[in-house]
């Protein structure tokens, strides 16, 4: 009993070391949590591999997640849907394959047999990249907007007296005093310069190598409407700070847009919202970037996976 | 049992059956056959393919968090309506150079009309604006992006026209690499070139400012003619490259080779050397007419050969038609590897 009460003096002890300063008003525990938020988070992870590792090296893992699927199952059948879906992928394979030369997909090494690293295999990876990069930009957008006010009405700032905005104070408050926000829009940044950079270079592997030719001209189609929105998720994604860059890309914008024949007007009334760069803009840009371009890119972007899927890559001999 | 009974039992038996064959073809998808048991399998997508698709990602995020460790986004003063423009200009992003290259490139095109030579009317010129530079400068960029989607149809109908009869039909499915076809990759490169050299151009006031000599006479003249210079050094270097192939033996080679054998065993001379450019794409497999006939999946003449396999079946079963050398993209001489090889085998024994 007295060991027991040392060991949880030694604790209390301790913990009331790390909680250093605790304010009065505080209680312990929630100063220590507010302090120690991100290493609790990784203790809590590193707790998580750390209990799966156990089971794994105790051979108990495999146990553990047969009970914890029979679990499941026993409630929602789910093995009926798994066998169906198993069925009908194995179906589809031995109907396609045999008679098109189409095939669900394999890869390159599984399908002729070749022994050796594949020296073009990168060029071949750069729609995946892209892909993997679009995941990056939802997952980091998604923080951003968290932050981003989309309003770019000009008002005089009382203490400069220079024209600022609501979206260039957010976007300064985020560069300046939100948590990691400096590093999400860096990351933002730079996968979507990544993006549009893999983009090009996986139309160019699919160009050089004829990969659009017969059946799969739909699929190439479909790559340079994603290869348009992806730029213009780019151009609508660097007006949103509102700052000269964006400003001076609006203006070149505009002007494009007004100088269609016939329809310039209007097309400067959609996209820009007016034939002048105002707050409405800004808005206008924001909703086509968060949501106008996210739900078109998703859609076209999982027709585009699966008709890859459904046909195969090409590969030149 | 009535007729229904056995129509259900019939179809149950046919369900059966395909069951159990569909099952015998999965479990037996890795599995060769019979005469090239000992060759290696494919590496299979998970995990060698997987790992190495991971691996590519990590990096990838590395590099990202590498670069927005070190190279800040940029955020510029808030925007101002009322600012003066500074000079240069800021620039849109390097993927949009090429569409704002369009418009400066772009020029008033107009047209003069000298009506002052036709006599005794008493006119005079007449300047007409045919299009404005901001107008045309836009539509070129209508005119790319649809150059581009349109390029499956643009192919065939190149291929069409070159060969009106088979054109269409031979393009029809083939990926090709840039070797097999110079001319396709030679427009592909122009078109590369073209965008970059827009996008060079659309900087012209930033490289006027570090370079006076360069100005824009000299940009336009650039675009114009670089696309066109590294289109060209394109399509010779691939033509050249395509038909570097291992060379066939000539007519004297040949007879020499029948009659003596192999004699002088020069690197250049040796089939192996040359079938170090195959990359085992199987294209002569699959059109082997041997291997259509008479052996389905089972006889490949070429790999077979080369393993030294079945006790020469394989290499004495080549009628040495061809086929093979006509559609591999290497342009390696098979019938040449095969004959050496029997002459090889023949050698020691006399006729």
């Amino acid at each position: 009993m007295m060991k027991v009460n040392k060991v949880l003096a030694v604790v209390i002890g301790c913990l009331a070391l790390l909680a250093v300063p605790a304010s009065a008003e505080t209680p312990l525990m929630e100063e220590l949590m507010k302090k120690y938020t991100f290493p609790l988070i990784f203790l809590s992870l590193a707790g998580a591999v750390a209990g799966v590792a156990y089971l794994y090296l105790t051979g108990l893992l495999p146990k553990v997640m047969f009970e914890s699927w029979k679990w499941v199952d026993e409630r929602f059948a789910l093995h009926k849907y798994f066998s169906m879906a198993k069925r009908e992928y194995y179906s589809v394979v031995y109907t396609l394959l045999p008679a098109t030369g189409r095939t669900m997909p394999q890869s390159h090494t599984e399908r002729y047999n070749v022994k050796a690293v594949w020296y073009w295999y990168p060029f071949y990876s750069l729609g995946g990249l892209s892909f993997f990069a679009y995941i990056v930009l939802t997952i980091t957008g998604i923080y951003l907007g968290f932050y981003y006010v989309p309003d770019g009405e000009f008002i005089t700032d009382p203490e400069t007296g220079e024209k600022t905005s609501g979206a260039y104070k957010s976007m300064e408050l985020i560069m300046t005093q939100v948590t990691f926000g400096y590093i999400i829009r860096a990351v933002h940044h730079w996968s979507a310069h990544f993006m549009v950079a893999s983009v090009f270079l996986h139309m160019m592997r699919v160009y050089f190598v004829g990969a659009y030719r017969n059946p799969r001209e739909v699929n190439w189609i479909l790559g340079t409407l994603l290869l348009g929105i992806t730029i213009f998720f780019g151009y609508t994604g660097y007006l949103l700070p509102w700052d000269e860059l964006g400003f001076a890309a609006g203006s070149i914008g505009l002007e494009m847009a007004t100088s269609i024949p016939a329809m310039g007007p209007l097309m400067a009334q959609i996209i820009f919202g007016g034939t002048q760069l105002t707050g409405d803009t800004v808005t206008r840009m924001y909703w086509l970037h968060i949501f106008v371009l996210p739900l078109i890119g998703t859609v076209l972007i999982i027709v585009h996976m699966a008709l890859v899927w459904i046909q195969g890559e090409a590969e030149p001999h | 049992m009535n007729e229904d009974n056995a129509t259900e039992m019939i179809n149950e038996y046919q369900d059966e059956q395909v069951a159990l064959d569909t099952i015998s073809k999965i479990e037996n998808r890795e599995e060769h056959s019979v005469l090239e048991a000992d060759m290696v399998k494919g590496e299979p997508l998970y995990p060698h393919e997987m790992t190495r698709d991971g691996v590519l990602t990590m990096y990838i995020m590395a590099l990202f968090f590498f670069l927005a460790a070190f190279v800040p986004p940029p955020l510029h003063k808030a925007a101002d309506p009322t600012a003066v423009t500074p000079f240069p200009p800021p620039l849109p992003d390097w993927y949009l150079l090429w569409a704002f290259g369009c418009l400066k490139v772009a020029q008033d095109i107009e047209m003069n009309l000298p009506l002052s030579m036709i006599p005794f009317l008493g006119l005079e010129d007449i300047e007409l604006m045919l299009m404005s530079a901001k107008v045309w400068g836009t539509l070129v960029q209508g005119l790319i992006f649809g150059l581009v989607v349109a390029v499956p149809f643009i192919d065939r109908a190149i291929g069409t026209f070159i060969d009106p009869q088979y054109g269409d039909v031979i393009n029809r499915g083939h990926e090709r690499r840039p070797i097999e076809d110079p001319v396709r990759a030679a427009i592909g490169v122009y078109g590369i070139a073209m965008v970059i050299m827009l996008s060079v151009f659309s900087i012209n006031a930033n490289i006027a400012m570090y370079y006076p000599e360069i100005d824009t006479n000299v940009l336009t003249q650039i675009t114009l003619w670089g696309p066109i210079g590294c289109a060209l050094i394109t399509y010779l270097f691939l033509d050249r490259r395509r038909s570097e192939g291992a060379k066939p033996l000539s007519d004297e080679e040949r007879f020499d080779l029948y009659t003596n054998g192999i004699t002088d065993r020069r690197m250049q001379r040796i089939y192996e050397f040359k079938l170090n450019r195959c990359y085992q794409c199987g294209l002569c497999d699959d059109i082997c007419p041997v291997r259509d006939m008479e052996g389905e999946h089972e006889l490949n003449i070429i790999f077979n050969t080369f393993q030294n396999e079945h006790d020469g079946v394989a290499m004495w079963s080549c009628i040495t038609c061809g086929m093979c050398t006509a559609v591999c993209p290497q342009n390696i001489e098979y019938v040449d590897y095969v004959l050496e090889q029997r002459a090889l085998a023949t050698a020691g024994v006399s006729s």
